[in-house]
């Protein structure tokens, strides 16, 4: 073989290695975007290393994981460093009530009001329109301002004269796609503020980019790594790293997990270690043992869910908690009814819960029927339990359409940024606004969770809904509705 | 000779994985067979890459998408159209048409204006192809996940295994199928270029296009017959695989198959066809095994034993890589690679 063939392979062989190494494993790609601090749990070692105080477990480099210079708190922070006195302190919340509690001054008027005209508010929504954890778009599309289009022309309603004018764009699943989607709408559509549902290292890719610029982000309760530290962001659910006791309380309490064989099988990013850990945590309280904890690439395929599948039904496995890609645990409900294989599916999250889910996994077989799974938001099917006036909006504003649980999630997710900025109340700007959400208590739409926020946690919520997946309709199930104990 | 010998010591190093794990319920011999049993789809897609490759000398980035489509017509007849019931076999092949003729459509429309250009042009004309499919997926079919059904189902309706088990392993009737349709492509298409009068030309047209059309044989045809069999190929692969996958999604065969595709056509020798078929199975069960030795194989650090796994995340990759540029520093043609 001549020397320029030689050459040519080997080429190939670096080119594969590029390729493999940008599809595979991507330790803390979603940390990238500016830095943080460390959740509960985990610290900084001599080495310059995060790890996990419980197990020892190294997470990543803290300068990887939390940046050196993270632009939080500085020129760009918003919220706490406002300044104090003058005149036109934005009103204090009607309903959210709570006022001000904490020790820091209100902003005074005059503050960022971008987005912000006598009519109307304009807000950013990014979504997995495309990706491992799709969601319809044309759901999305006609979701994502449902609510407001009922409440300015149906009920005659407005915020101090305001309508809200939603723009959305499609983050891909993709941390990157986020930051730059996320950009796009803060600098070219000029939106107010940022809002995301759906995907961990989207919500902090994007949450991190809008802390760099002084925007609010309201977003799922997805991990506190990192999020914890931004002054912008508010979630509006609990996060995984909350859940994962709540999860174990459930599988002992609920489901018998406690003398049984449990696992835990999730993607191989850091932003899921505090979910790890929780579980973990909460599992050690009831007094249950973990007896396969897994963790695979995000870019995983058939070969992983096969051997996942093979594993765990080798040792037993009675009860899995999985923390993945749909598109992927699909892939595993496939391998696992190959196998013949059904354990007690449990989990958090989201994009989960949507009867997308449930109906592609009962086409393969029955390993998904009565999964149990944590959701911020009640089945679509049992909508009209919580607010009956959804499926009416649909029907007017859209009566060819049938509406769904992302038009529900949408909704849901509405009526929380509704009553934000009712409870900021008129002299609206970015300053205000922030100020005025870390100091609501008792932010209560009836869909999702209560929300109590205050200046130092941002993490309000502290109730679920369970969901279970029934095969005999395909569809998610609410099974218990705001469950803070089981 | 030297074929055999490769074959013989790839096959030699599996049976005396299964032979040290005899026995054991929890050692590699069921993921050697999970490797074999996902190796085969990868090699599947390998074929197409590698028919391309032999016949004009272009990696297609688009082989994968020609399966997706495929995928999504069969969905589509199968489980969307109402007014009739339409036979799985009838929407099979007209899946298939349909991939051939976007076959037709990319050589007439991409491969053929481009012929004469540089090859990296050509190149990156096929991945732009590919992301119009895929962008044509999403218009077409929504992004939400579907199930596709198998051509052979699993299970009987009282949940009765049909296919076999294999050291504990459960091989469905539908990879059984891919395992033969690989193995049967492979020796077919090997036979079709060494021996047949259509299957020389166009490895000639691939080597001197000039010469080739001097003595009377059309290159443009001989353009066609590769693309368009190549888009057969890929149809056939997302047809068999997406059913096995879970879900079916736009871009599916791209993100999920491709690159080992590409890996196995590389390993096992970019202008074989029985190498793809070796490839294909290498790259399957090295995933597989390295995903088995990282889960069961532990390194003690500092005291605390801990799984291969978390000392080297990613570890399925890495030893793949591993593999490969051995394989390549030792023979640079691939496993059963040699000029045309």
């Amino acid at each position: 073989m001549d020397r320029s063939k030689r050459i040519i392979a080997v080429g190939v062989a670096g080119l594969m290695l590029l390729i493999a190494a940008a599809c595979g494993q991507k330790p803390n790609v979603a940390l990238q975007a500016g830095g943080g601090a460390l959740p509960a749990g985990f610290a900084v070692n001599e080495e310059g290393e995060v790890v996990n105080t419980a197990t020892g477990e190294v997470v990543g480099s803290a300068e990887d994981l939390l940046g050196t210079d993270s632009g939080l708190g500085g020129d760009t922070a918003v919220g706490g460093t406002t300044i104090s006195g003058g005149e036109g302190s934005v009103a204090e919340g009607e309903e959210a009530g709570g006022g001000t509690t904490g020790a820091a001054p209100p902003p005074t008027s005059g503050g960022d009001t971008t987005g912000i005209t006598d009519d109307t508010i304009k807000i950013g929504i990014h979504a997995p329109l495309t990706g491992a954890a799709p969601v319809p778009s044309d759901s999305v599309e006609k979701g994502k301002d449902l609510f407001f289009r009922w409440m300015a022309e149906e009920k005659k309603i407005t915020l101090f004269g305001r309508t809200v004018e939603v723009v959305l764009k499609n983050d891909q699943y993709n941390p990157s796609t986020a930051v730059s989607v996320c950009k796009e709408m803060v600098e070219k559509d000029k939106v107010f503020l940022l809002s995301g549902a759906a995907g961990t290292d989207q919500i902090q890719a994007c949450a991190r980019y809008a802390a760099s610029v002084g925007v609010p982000y309201i977003g799922a309760g997805v991990t506190e790594l990192v999020l914890n530290q931004l002054p912008n962001f508010f979630a509006t659910s609990m996060t995984y790293n909350d859940q994962g006791p709540l999860l174990a309380d459930m599988l002992v309490s609920d489901l018998g997990a406690k003398n049984e064989k449990n696992g835990m099988l999730t993607f191989e990013t850091p932003n899921f270690e505090d979910a790890r850990q929780g579980f973990r945590d909460g599992m050690k309280r009831m007094g249950a043992t973990i007896h396969y904890e897994r963790t695979v690439s995000k870019g995983s395929g058939t070969s992983e869910a096969r051997t996942v599948v093979q594993e765990m039904s080798t040792a037993g496995i009675e009860n899995v908690f999985v923390l993945t890609s749909p598109v992927w645990w699909l892939n595993v409900l496939k391998q696992a009814d190959t196998q013949q294989y059904n354990p007690q599916w449990v989990g958090v999250g989201i994009s989960m819960t949507f009867d997308t889910v449930a109906s592609v996994g009962c086409g393969g077989g029955n390993s998904i029927d009565g999964a149990k799974f944590f959701s911020p938001f009640p089945a679509y099917i049992d909508s009209n339990r919580y607010d009956t006036e959804f499926r009416a909006a649909s029907a007017k504003f859209y009566p060819q359409k049938t509406p769904d649980d992302f038009m529900w999630l949408s909704w849901s997710g509405s009526k929380v940024l509704w009553d934000m900025f009712k409870g900021v109340g008129d002299n609206l700007s970015r300053e205000a606004f922030i100020y005025e959400v870390e100091r609501m208590r008792g932010l209560k739409q009836g869909i999702g969770p209560v929300l109590n926020y205050s200046p130092d946690d941002h993490f309000g919520a502290n109730e679920v809904h369970v969901s279970e997946a029934r095969c005999s309709d395909r569809r998610w199930h609410t099974i218990k509705s705001f469950a803070s104990d089981f | 000779m030297r074929s055999a010998i490769v074959v013989g010591a790839t096959v030699a190093i599996l049976a005396v994985i299964l032979l040290l794990g005899a026995g054991d319920d929890a050692g590699p011999n069921a993921f050697v067979v999970i490797g074999i049993a996902t190796g085969a789809i990868y090699g599947l897609v390998a074929i197409g890459l590698v028919l391309i490759y032999k016949g004009s000398r272009v990696f297609n980035f688009a082989q994968g998408e020609f399966g997706t489509m495929a995928a999504f017509i069969v969905y589509v007849l199968v489980e969307q159209v109402q007014s009739v019931e339409i036979p799985y076999g009838v929407a099979v092949v007209v899946a298939l048409l349909g991939a051939v003729a976007i076959g037709l459509i990319m050589e007439r429309l991409i491969v053929r204006p481009l012929m004469n250009g540089p090859k990296i042009t050509l190149l990156v004309a096929t991945i732009a192809f590919a992301l119009f499919l895929v962008g044509m997926q999403l218009l077409l079919f929504h992004p939400e996940a579907k199930a596709l059904p198998p051509a052979l189902q699993s299970q009987t309706a009282e949940g009765e295994f049909l296919g076999v088990s294999i050291f504990g392993y459960n091989l469905e009737p539908q990879n059984i199928l891919i395992i033969a349709v690989l193995g049967g492509l492979a020796v077919l298409l090997g036979y079709f270029f060494s021996r047949t009068d259509l299957g020389l030309a166009i490895l000639a047209t691939s080597q001197d296009a000039f010469a080739t059309r001097v003595v009377g044989i059309g290159v443009e045809r001989m353009s066609r017959v590769i693309w368009g069999s190549a888009a057969f190929l890929g149809g056939v692969a997302g047809i068999l695989y997406m059913p096995i996958s879970g879900a079916l999604t736009p871009g599916g065969m791209t993100t999920g198959i491709l690159i080992p595709g590409f890996t196995a056509a590389v390993l096992g020798g970019m202008t074989s066809l029985p190498g793809a078929f070796l490839g294909g199975i290498v790259v399957g069960c090295v995933q597989s095994l390295a995903n088995w030795a990282g889960f069961n194989w532990h390194v003690t650090l500092e005291g605390v034993a801990k799984p291969l796994q978390s000392i080297i995340p990613g570890l399925p990759d890495v030893a793949l890589i591993v593999v490969l540029l051995v394989v390549l520093l030792i023979r640079p043609q691939g496993l059963l690679g040699s000029e045309a």
